[in-house]
């Protein structure tokens, strides 16, 4: 069923509207309509990004800056998005790890050491699936986005 | 203004990004095919890509209504996106759109100082070119300007206690924080949102101040925003340079001469 989602959803999904509808390339959120938990996000990543040789105890390397970049702007599309908080994990060998539940579904973002994106996906019936997105594609995110916020709906789902 | 006029030059702004761009009637023929032939011609340069939702329509009006519209364009068909097109060490960015170009330089720690607004000025005009050229050789439709717009983008490092009335007025003459009473304690916010007329209504000037979350360091910083809109001339270059000019003076004018020492300012 998920494939079936899938592919109409490359033809009906919108990429959503935000209301970062703007010019400016830099990332920023106006304090007086900054979600606590961007905040909280941002301040996580930085977290990581200090984190140093073998910090799991396992000889991990430090986490890459393609993966705290791509976290980050990942983090900020969420919160234009108007998304659920996600929460984030180091993934040794220097990735970041996003998770997002509802009651109904569940998504695992995995941002690789360089950049590119892993996910695993379990829709309304459980099914799961896997794909790859190369570094800085956002339109399959916005669809992974936009279908996590459809509860119930199947008809746009991914 | 005098073509003449001497701008304001700061050794050390505290600017971290600014975009200049051009604003142009819909291409009736424009398709999202269009940015995949387009960035097969720019790849070398920008060889990464980032799709993004459009930006809204930003043309100043004059006139009865005298104020500022956002214009959208219903039709029925694929829904409009923006293409971003990155350079490798991500300093430049080319917005791509339906009805507009817009070219963004960002301060990173591999970019250095900003290049200065003739460097701007050149390579927005070498993609303009190429954009035309594209446009014209694909038959997409009639480009036609209605806007130039210029943004600079400033962040003020916010130090202890800067909601203080004292602090704020010492960066913008304009805040003075002043109340008529004592009741009101000090704002837990301030933001400042002005717009001006250029002569002759050749568009506006737009300054917002506002403290910012930035996404980059997860810092609390006060970002000054500077943007100039200035209605189409036959000739773009002219309407470039009046919409430099009021940019840089406005940036001036709005902040303080402390602020100016602590930025360098030539003259």
């Amino acid at each position: 069923m998920i494939e079936g989602l899938l592919q109409m959803s490359a033809l009906t999904s919108p990429v959503p509207r935000t209301d970062q509808t703007i010019v400016q390339w830099t990332a920023t959120t106006p304090l007086d309509n900054s979600s606590r938990w961007l905040r909280k996000a941002q301040k996580r990543i930085q977290e990581l990004a200090a984190l140093p040789e073998n910090w799991d105890s396992y000889g991990s390397r430090p986490i890459q800056p393609a993966a705290i970049k791509g976290a980050g702007d990942l983090i900020a599309l969420l919160s234009q998005l108007r998304s659920a908080q996600p929460e984030i994990f180091p993934v040794p060998g220097g990735g970041i790890q996003l998770e997002l539940h509802n009651r109904q579904r569940e998504i695992e973002i995995e941002i690789l050491p360089d950049g590119n994106i892993e996910y695993l996906i379990t829709d309304d019936d459980g099914q799961m699936r896997e794909g790859h997105v190369p570094a800085g594609s956002t339109g399959e995110i916005y669809r992974l986005i936009y279908w996590f916020g459809q509860e119930h709906s199947k008809t746009v789902g991914f | 203004m005098a073509q003449t006029l001497k701008l304001p030059k700061f050794d050390n702004p505290p600017l971290i990004e600014a975009a200049l761009g051009i604003e142009f009637e819909p291409l009736q023929r424009w398709d999202i095919l269009h940015f995949g032939l387009f960035w097969g011609q720019i790849r070398n340069k920008y060889p990464q890509y980032i799709i993004q939702p459009p930006l809204d329509s930003q043309l100043e009006v004059f006139g009865e209504s005298n104020k500022q519209v956002t214009m959208t364009f219903p039709f029925v068909g694929p829904p409009e996106v923006r293409c971003w097109f990155i350079n490798q060490p991500q300093t430049w960015l080319l917005q791509v759109q339906r009805e507009r170009v817009v070219l963004n330089w960002r301060k990173t720690p591999a970019a250095g100082e900003y290049p200065r607004f003739h460097k701007l000025q050149t390579r927005f005009e070498e993609e303009w070119l190429q954009f035309r050229t594209f446009v014209k050789d694909n038959d997409v439709g009639d480009l036609k300007p209605l806007q130039c717009e210029l943004s600079y983008f400033n962040h003020i490092e916010l130090p202890d206690g800067w909601r203080e009335t004292e602090i704020l007025s010492s960066y913008f003459p304009c805040w003075t924080g002043g109340s008529s009473g004592s009741f009101l304690p000090v704002p837990e916010i301030v933001t400042i949102n002005t717009r001006y007329t250029l002569p002759e209504n050749q568009g506006r000037l737009h300054i917002s101040m506002q403290p910012v979350f930035r996404h980059a360091d997860a810092k609390e910083v006060i970002q000054l925003t500077v943007t100039a809109r200035v209605l189409s001339d036959p000739d773009i270059q002219k309407a470039i340079q009046i919409a430099h000019e009021w940019a840089v003076c406005g940036f001036t004018d709005f902040t303080s001469s402390a602020m100016h020492d602590l930025w360098g300012r030539r003259q």
